[in-house]
Order: C-alpha cells, then sequence, then structure tokens
C-alpha cells in the first residue's frame, strides 16, 4: 500500500528548477509589455510638498506616470486580513495604506509615484527624475519607544503610536501572586531583532487587462493566488471576482514574506488598465530590503518564577511589537495570537500571563516571517529556562524534564489544555530531548567542558519547543479576529485513461509539493507517481485556496486531496461494483483495482475511470466522469515539536563563535517524504541560526535602513555552519487522515535560542556572568559582553 | 551619521574665522562642489557633478552659515541632493585660540543620508569620513600657509572652483562609495 510514503523520491520539481526552465513571475514576457519602476521615500517621515514629474516625462520611452492624486479617492489602499482589538474591547487602529502616498510618506521606501515606460530602464532613468519635494520630520523605529509622550506620531489618529494592547492568559495579578511565592526568578529583558526575508527570487507582478474579455489577470510572485485575488477584488480595486484571473507561477522563495498583499499587485492591475498595455514590476534588491514585510522585532522584558524543587510556578511576558508604518496583511496576528499562544511551550506552567502592545513605527511593515510569533515565544521561554537553569546551578536538560507535560497521544489521553488558549493535539517531549543528549553525548560533553584549557570557551545551549501549524481551524481563527476562512480545497481529476490531475490551493514556492502531494496521491489510489501531475497556483484552474504558510500545506492542503480522493474511490467502487455484477460493499480497493472479496474477480482503477467517461455500460442513475474536490477545515492546528541542541566555542580574545555542532530532534508527525523533511529542517535551522549569529536590521535614528544590502546585512553562509546533526521522533497527528504536523517552519523556531543559550552557558562557565548577549552575536557583541 | 574632530591652525582666531567665512574657502573646504553661488548673507548655492559607475549625479544644495557667534563659533548647514541619495548635514565648528597664533577648530555634527548613501556602507562611512575630514582640513592649512606667503584675493559673487571632486568633505563621501562599489577614481 505504501509504495512511495516514507520514501525520499526525488524531487519532480528540481529538473525545471535546476535546468534554469524554472517559469518566474519576471521570466514571462508578452507582446507589448511595459515596464514599472517605482519613485520611493528616501525619508522615513516626512511631508510631500509637491511632485515634478516634468522633466521625468519628456524622458525617453516613458508611456506614463501616476502620483497618488491620480488613483481616484474610491481606491484606499491594501487591507489588512486580521482584527486584534484593544483589552478594552476597542478596534485596534486601522490607518489606511495608501497605493501612491498623497501627502505624508510613513518609511523609507514608501511608495510616491510610479513611472511606467518601454523598458525597465527607461523606465527607472525617468524615475530618478521625478523631483520630490519633502519636509522632513523626525521619526521614531524602536517599538518601545514609540509609546514614549512626545515621541513622532505615525498616523494622526493613533495616540501613542497605539494599534492596540492585548493580553492573554491567567489575570496578571494571580501570575503575581504565584510569583511572589516563587523560590527564584529569572528576568530577562531583551530585543528578538527584525529580520529581512530575503527570497531569493525578488518580488515581481505583471498586469494585464484584456478588453475583448473584460478580464484582468496578475501574475505575482505570491505564496496565495486566491488570496490576493480576493483582497485585490474586494477590497482594494473594487473589480467582480470572477474578472481577475491571479497566477502565481513558479515562485522563489517566499518565507512569509510573499504571503501578503502588496500595493505593486493592485498598480500594476490598475494601471494596465489605464494603458490597456501589460505592465511589469519587479524589484531590485535593494526594494526587497526596503519593503518585503520584514519579521521580528519584538523588545520583551520575562519572568519566569520556580519553585524549590524547580517546578515552574508563574511566567509574565510583556512585549512590544513593532508592527511598522502600514498594518502588513496578517501583522496583527503575529505578535498576539501566533506568539502569545505558544507560551506554555512544553511546561505544566500553572499560571501565565502576556502582554502586547504593538505599535506603529516609521520602518517597514513587519509580518509573518517562516515560524511568525512562534520563534519570538520559543525564545522567549528557552532563553528564560537556560538562564535560570545557570543562576540556579541546576542542569537545563533535568530542568526541561522536570517541567514537560507528561506524554498525550490525543486518542486515549485528551489534548492538553493550555493557559494560554490552546489544546495541544498530542505529544510526547521527553523522547526529543532524550534522543538529543544521547546524540550529544552529553556527560562527555560536559567532561570536555571543564577540562578546556585552549583559550576556548565551549558552551552547549538547549531549545525545547512546541508551535502551532497546520494553520487554521476557521471558526478558531475567526473567533480571534482573522477576516477569511483558514481551511483548504483540493480537486483530483481522474482523466479517462486513469492518469490523475490534482488541483490544490496550496501553493509551493520551494517545498516540493508537486512531489510529496503526488506520493499521497499514487499511493492512496495505488497508480505509479508519473500518473499523477499536482496542478497550483492558477485561480482559473484551482477552484480555490487559501495557500502555503503556517507549515499548512501538507496537514491542510494534503487533507483536503485525500479528501478528494475518498470521494473519487468511494464513486468509483460503485462502478466498479457495476462491471463486476457485485455490491459495492463487497467490493474491497487495493493496489489500484477493486476486488469482490475472497475471490480473483476485481477490475482496475483505469478501467473504472474509463467507465466512468465512457459510461455505455454503466449504474443506473449515476453521474458519468470521476472529478472530485473537497474543502478540508482542519479540526485543531497541529503542534510539533522538538529539541534542538547547539554547541560553540568562542574565541576568548575576539569573541568571535564558532558554532561547532548542531543536533536537532524534531517531531514533525508522520513524514511522507524522509528527503524534503530534512532538507525543510536544514533551511529552517540555517535561518535561525542566521538571525541568532548573523542576521539583523538597522535603522538609525532618522528611520534610514542602512544595512539595505548584501554587502551590509549578513546572511549566513554554508561555511558558518556545521553539519547539521538530525533525526526524528514520530508523534502523529490524530485529526488529520496523514497524521502529518508540518516541517516547514520548525527549524527556524528551535534553532535561535539553542544558539545565543551556547553563547551564554559558554560564558558562564567561563567565568563571566552574563546574562544575554543581543542578536546578532557579533564577535563585537561577544566582546563587550565578557569585558564590561 | 556622526562628524567629529579637530585640527589647530597656526593662525590667529580672528584669522581664521576671516577665512572660514569667506565663500571661496567654504567652497574648498566643504563639499567637494564645482560652483558656489551666493544666494544670500551666508547662504549659498553649490552644484557639483558626479559620475558614479552607471549611476550620473549631479549634486545640488544649499549651505549657509549659520548661529554665527563671531569669532567663538558657527554651524555649517548643509543640504546635498542628488539621484543617489540626498544629505542633510548641521555641523557646529568651535574656534579656540590657544597661543596668538595657534587656533583649534573643533568640529561637531550630524548628517542624515538617505537612498543608496544610506543604506549601503553607511555603518562604516562614519569612521571613514572623520578620518578624510582631517585632510580637508590639513588642506585649509596648506591654503592658509600658501595665503599668507601672498596677497589675499577678493572674494567675488560667483567662484568657480577648479579643484577636481578629490577633495572636500562630501567628496570624500562619494570617493568613499567608489571605492566600495570599485570604481577608478
Amino acid at each position: 500500500m505504501t509504495k512511495y510514503i516514507g520514501k525520499s523520491i526525488k524531487r519532480v520539481e528540481d529538473k525545471r528548477f535546476v535546468t534554469g526552465q524554472g517559469k518566474y513571475t519576471d521570466d514571462i514576457k508578452l507582446p507589448g509589455m511595459t515596464h514599472a519602476y517605482l519613485v520611493r521615500s528616501l525619508y522615513a517621515h516626512a511631508t510631500i510638498n509637491s511632485i515634478d514629474t516634468e522633466e521625468a516625462s519628456k524622458m525617453p520611452g516613458v508611456i506614463a506616470i501616476y502620483t497618488g492624486a491620480d488613483i481616484p479617492e474610491a481606491i484606499a489602499g491594501v487591507p489588512c486580513g486580521w482584527q486584534v482589538d484593544f483589552k478594552n474591547g476597542d478596534t485596534m487602529k486601522e490607518p489606511p495604506h495608501p497605493l501612491l502616498v498623497r501627502q505624508k510618506v510613513r518609511h523609507v521606501g514608501d511608495g510616491v509615484a510610479i513611472v511606467i515606460a518601454e523598458t525597465r530602464a527607461q523606465a527607472k532613468d525617468a524615475a530618478e527624475m521625478v523631483d520630490v519635494d519633502y519636509d522632513i520630520h523626525d521619526a521614531v523605529t524602536c517599538p518601545k519607544k514609540a509609546v514614549e509622550s512626545g515621541a513622532p506620531l505615525v498616523h494622526p489618529d493613533a495616540p501613542n503610536n497605539l494599534c492596540f494592547d492585548w493580553e492573554l492568559g491567567n489575570p496578571k495579578a494571580e501570575v503575581e501572586e504565584a510569583m511572589s511565592r516563587a523560590a527564584h526568578i529569572t528576568e530577562l529583558e531583551f530585543s528578538n531583532q527584525r529580520v529581512v526575508p530575503n527570497a531569493i527570487e525578488p518580488r515581481s507582478a505583471i498586469g494585464i487587462y484584456d478588453t475583448a474579455y473584460d478580464k484582468h489577470t496578475l501574475y505575482t510572485s505570491t505564496q496565495n493566488p486566491h488570496l490576493i485575488r480576493l483582497l485585490l477584488c474586494a477590497f482594494v480595486l473594487g473589480i467582480p471576482e470572477h474578472k481577475v484571473r491571479v497566477v502565481g507561477p513558479d515562485v522563489g522563495g517566499g518565507f512569509g514574506s510573499k504571503i501578503f498583499h502588496y500595493t505593486e499587485e493592485a498598480l500594476v492591475i490598475w494601471c494596465s488598465k489605464e494603458l490597456k498595455r501589460p505592465v511589469k514590476w519587479t524589484a531590485e534588491r535593494g526594494e526587497s530590503f526596503l519593503t518585503d514585510a520584514h519579521g521580528r522585532d519584538h523588545v520583551t522584558h520575562a519572568k519566569m518564577g520556580f519553585d524549590e524543587d524547580g517546578k515552574i510556578v508563574a511566567l509574565q511576558a510583556d512585549t512590544y511589537a513593532n508592527l511598522g508604518a502600514y498594518l502588513s496583511t496578517f501583522a496583527p496576528a503575529v505578535p498576539t495570537y501566533l506568539h502569545g499562544t505558544l507560551l506554555q511551550g512544553l511546561y505544566t506552567t500553572p499560571k501565565i500571563n502576556v502582554d502586547v502592545k504593538a505599535t506603529f513605527t516609521h520602518t517597514n511593515a513587519v509580518d509573518a516571517y517562516r515560524g511568525a510569533g512562534r520563534p519570538e515565544a520559543t525564545y522567549l521561554l528557552e532563553r528564560l529556562i537556560d538562564l535560570a537553569a545557570l543562576e540556579m546551578g541546576k542542569d537545563p536538560a533535568e530542568l526541561r524534564f522536570k517541567n514537560f507535560i507528561p506524554a498525550f497521544d490525543g486518542v486515549e489521553q485528551e489534548g492538553y489544555v493550555t493557559q494560554v488558549a490552546l489544546q495541544y493535539d498530542s505529544g510526547n517531549y521527553e523522547p526529543v530531548l532524550k534522543r538529543a543528549l544521547e546524540m550529544v553525548g552529553y556527560e562527555a560533553f560536559r567532561e570536555e567542558q571543564a577540562k578546556q584549557s585552549n583559550g576556548k570557551l565551549l558552551g552547549i545551549g538547549f531549545s525545547t519547543y512546541i508551535e502551532a501549524c497546520g494553520i487554521a481551524p476557521s471558526a478558531v481563527v475567526g473567533a480571534l479576529g482573522a477576516r477569511a476562512g483558514l481551511f483548504e480545497v483540493a480537486q483530483v481529476r481522474v482523466q479517462p485513461t486513469g492518469k490523475v490531475s490534482v488541483y490544490t490551493g496550496s501553493h509551493s514556492h520551494g517545498q516540493g509539493h508537486e512531489t510529496t502531494f503526488a506520493q499521497v496521491v499514487a499511493d492512496r489510489i495505488g497508480i505509479p507517481i508519473e500518473d499523477v501531475e499536482i496542478i497550483h497556483g492558477d485561480s482559473d484552474s484551482v477552484a480555490f485556496g487559501m495557500g502555503t504558510y503556517g507549515s499548512r500545506s501538507l496537514a491542510v492542503g494534503g487533507s483536503a486531496i485525500v479528501k478528494s480522493i475518498d470521494k473519487v474511490l468511494e464513486k468509483g467502487a460503485k462502478v466498479a461494483a457495476h462491471l463486476l455484477e457485485a455490491s459495492p460493499d463487497d467490493l474491497e480497493y487495493a493496489d489500484g483495482k477493486w476486488t469482490v472479496k475472497g475471490t480473483d474477480k476485481s477490475v482496475g482503477f483505469a478501467d473504472v475511470s474509463l467507465t466512468s467517461y465512457v459510461p455505455h455500460n454503466y449504474p443506473e442513475g449515476l453521474e458519468p466522469g470521476l472529478d472530485f474536490n473537497a474543502f478540508y477545515d482542519p479540526a485543531n492546528f497541529t503542534y510539533p515539536f522538538g529539541a534542538h541542541v547547539a554547541i560553540v566555542e568562542i574565541d576568548k580574545e575576539t569573541g568571535a563563535v564558532k558554532l561547532k555542532r548542531f543536533i536537532a530532534v524534531d517531531d514533525v508527525g508522520n513524514v511522507i517524504n524522509p528527503m524534503i523533511v530534512d532538507g525543510q529542517i536544514h533551511g529552517g535551522l540555517a535561518q535561525g541560526i542566521g538571525q541568532a549569529m548573523h542576521e539583523g536590521t538597522v535603522y538609525d535614528d532618522s528611520g534610514q535602513l542602512i544595512n539595505a544590502s548584501y554587502m551590509d546585512y549578513c546572511m549566513p553562509r554554508a561555511d558558518d555552519l556545521p553539519s547539521f546533526e538530525i533525526d526524528r521522533t514520530v508523534t502523529p497527528c490524530p485529526h488529520n487522515p496523514l497524521g502529518v504536523k508540518g516541517a516547514g517552519e520548525a527549524g527556524c523556531i528551535g534553532a535561535t535560542p539553542a544558539v545565543v543559550n551556547a553563547v551564554v552557558d559558554a560564558l558562564w562557565k567561563g567565568g563571566f556572568k552574563v546574562k544575554d548577549v543581543p542578536m546578532p552575536m557579533t564577535p563585537e557583541r561577544v566582546w563587550t559582553a565578557m569585558n564590561s | 551619521m556622526v562628524v567629529k574632530g579637530q585640527h589647530e591652525f597656526k593662525v590667529s582666531r580672528e584669522k581664521l574665522w576671516n577665512y572660514l567665512m569667506d565663500p571661496e574657502v567654504l567652497a574648498k573646504i566643504t563639499p567637494g562642489v564645482t560652483k558656489l553661488e551666493i544666494l544670500d548673507t551666508d547662504k549659498y548655492k553649490s552644484v557639483s557633478d558626479i559620475k558614479i559607475g552607471p549611476v550620473k549625479g549631479k549634486f545640488s544644495g544649499k549651505l549657509s552659515v549659520a548661529d554665527k557667534q563671531e569669532p567663538d563659533s558657527f554651524a555649517i548647514v548643509m543640504e546635498q541632493l542628488s539621484k543617489i541619495g540626498n544629505a542633510h548635514a548641521k555641523v557646529d565648528m568651535q574656534l579656540a585660540e590657544l597661543a596668538p597664533d595657534l587656533t583649534t577648530l573643533s568640529f561637531d555634527g550630524k548628517a542624515k543620508l538617505s537612498g543608496i548613501i544610506a543604506r549601503t556602507g553607511q555603518r562604516v562611512l562614519s569612521g571613514v569620513a572623520n578620518t578624510l575630514t582631517k585632510e580637508i582640513f590639513a588642506s585649509l592649512e596648506q591654503h592658509i600657509e600658501e595665503d599668507i606667503a601672498k596677497t589675499t584675493p577678493l572674494p567675488s559673487q560667483v567662484t568657480e572652483t577648479s579643484k577636481d571632486n578629490t577633495t572636500g568633505f562630501f567628496a570624500s563621501i562619494i570617493n568613499f562609495i567608489k571605492k566600495l562599489f570599485g570604481i577608478k577614481t
């Protein structure tokens, strides 16, 4: 039955990717296509006095230049897809995000004008000639300083730059009371710095208007074409949805940054109708730095209380979350329902309160980035528990074992209900840490660490994380403020000859869906994998879809495919029964054929499909055809977990940190393609380690992003990383048909605190009682921590 | 970006003050301008044509002398606009007489950059700017020495300076960017 599931099948899509035949948005060339270039604000906060386009419009090849004044008033801007309210019930502040700014720019990179020309170079040359006269104002970039009195206001109708304040969990008084009885309290103020997603393919969009059919097409590098179509039609341009086709062709990485509906997508559609010619816009790398929604950017103060025995008794977490100048599509959900809800972690903490102040600043928007809120929660918890172990002189692994939630499978034992609004589906936490310790050779390592004598400091850091993914049950997220359902859609179209075309609402931008999904389909139907094709990304061929993010594709999208296959096989059984002159109840389906139980009478899948399309001899009253879709709305989130361990060596003289080993034991439920899951874990680890050691977005006081290039922004490279040592345990998800939990974000969620903890452990054991080294832990920062 | 430092000149404070208030001298020590036009008392318009690799930029800007406390202190307020980004700076200048013919000029200011010049290499620009500012004052010192040796010319209404774009504070930034991009100067 499982010929493909569980096998490391090579990715079918890689053939076109590695031979340069992938088709990305910018590869698309159309007759009569024009090129757009955005004039962007040079300043973080300024009033536009005037925009002079006269000289620019005379430049060679220029077709049109539009400013904010040219966009009809009725087009208010791009919307936000998630509403989080103030503690007192007031609605969050939701200032408009215009396609082009009319009066006031609010971050460097804000769109001021769009220049359209015959070539990209001509558009760029002309854009440079657009003369914008500004009055420059003071800016604020830090989420905590933004609420201080006297801070420059980003939006006049958001006092103190507050979008909302929010809390979750037990009442503060209860947490304080529990904290007051604690034998030890570990307290830490830290920043979870802003990072740039850096997808290898810059964002790109082409707007096409077909006058013959009065129909628009948008090609865009997106993670969710249908969502973009919905937002574009219903909230931005007011075009009927059936008159818009959105295609997300091959997409070169997203990491969350391509979930969101960006102004450029609406602009190219609007411009293409104005000009009756296709309009293409592709970001330059500098624009990607300035305008792709960023990730993280929290300033947090947290306290964790322990009893004499080392059991956690209380957790208080207070966070300032930076949302940037405008609300990106899912921005409000990230520091709240994807962060606060994860603060139970793997621990039995009885009292938890999380308080979040989400603020506007004169910076680019912040939204979901690989992990989205869960890395921030994991960082908070795992930094505190490791530091507590150092402060209390306890072993960090032992301290975790003492606090782990006992195992539950979600079937015999109920899911674990947390203090912060979730019910975990299934979990068995001890084995992942035990396995990680085994792989480390923990005792031997501690002996080696104690003996260190080469002028270097050895350290080990742990991170035992949980995440909520397989996003998400629509009713639950609806109650929490989501303005969309988060189900997924699949259509399994069996062709007359028994070949299968699967249309999925999930969107692959590097994850390998064309392979993983095909493995599921081939096994479930019992046909060769070559007979299956996975089609995604085109709103005109795929019925609907919510797209790919939150490690949801297999858990939610894959489940929708399984539900569709169930329908295909149910109907197929009726046809087979007719052909075999038996009752459907007497048939069993295996290896691609229906067999009358206890006999050798059987009929194959392709015979049934052919009969369904050539229904000459066919059951009475049954519709022809073999083509089903399913909408799958998950019953719960899924909760992967794991244990990550970093081993570092610090050069005492320079503060340089070398990551010597990284061990990751993850439990992502059942695994369809181990190679692809390994790849996802590896990539996630690299990004998580990157945040700990290399990456960090720097805005200066005036709101300039001063490291917006690969010369200035440090990305992790292969030679920065050790060869990862990874393993898995399997605790199946009890509520989806595949038992899968999701693996896309796990590495990125677990890795970051493990590395920082390892550095702090090394310093502590070397006699430097340092509580924190700010990320990214550059040699200078580590050296400063040692020498202050 | 912070610019800060000091330089000693072998002239009296009053003489140094006069040099610094001379538009021709000002043209020489501040941005690498090709043209300095007097707009009003203590207000100038400066223009410079610069080509950096594929980016051709005409830098134009305003320069003014403010907060004059003769002969103790003044400030240079600068606004330079170009296609590769703009610079807004205010630099406070302090003159302190150490001995009859020895004056220290201290400068302390902040430059706010935008555009490509802000987001590429700015983190290391500050240190470079300070080092290069020393060179600018060295050239002023040289000018003073040469000038003492001959008669001081009268400042004209429009001063065309013939110097190339290889000296001056702003030109130093440009040169630094050229180095970053590996462009031969």
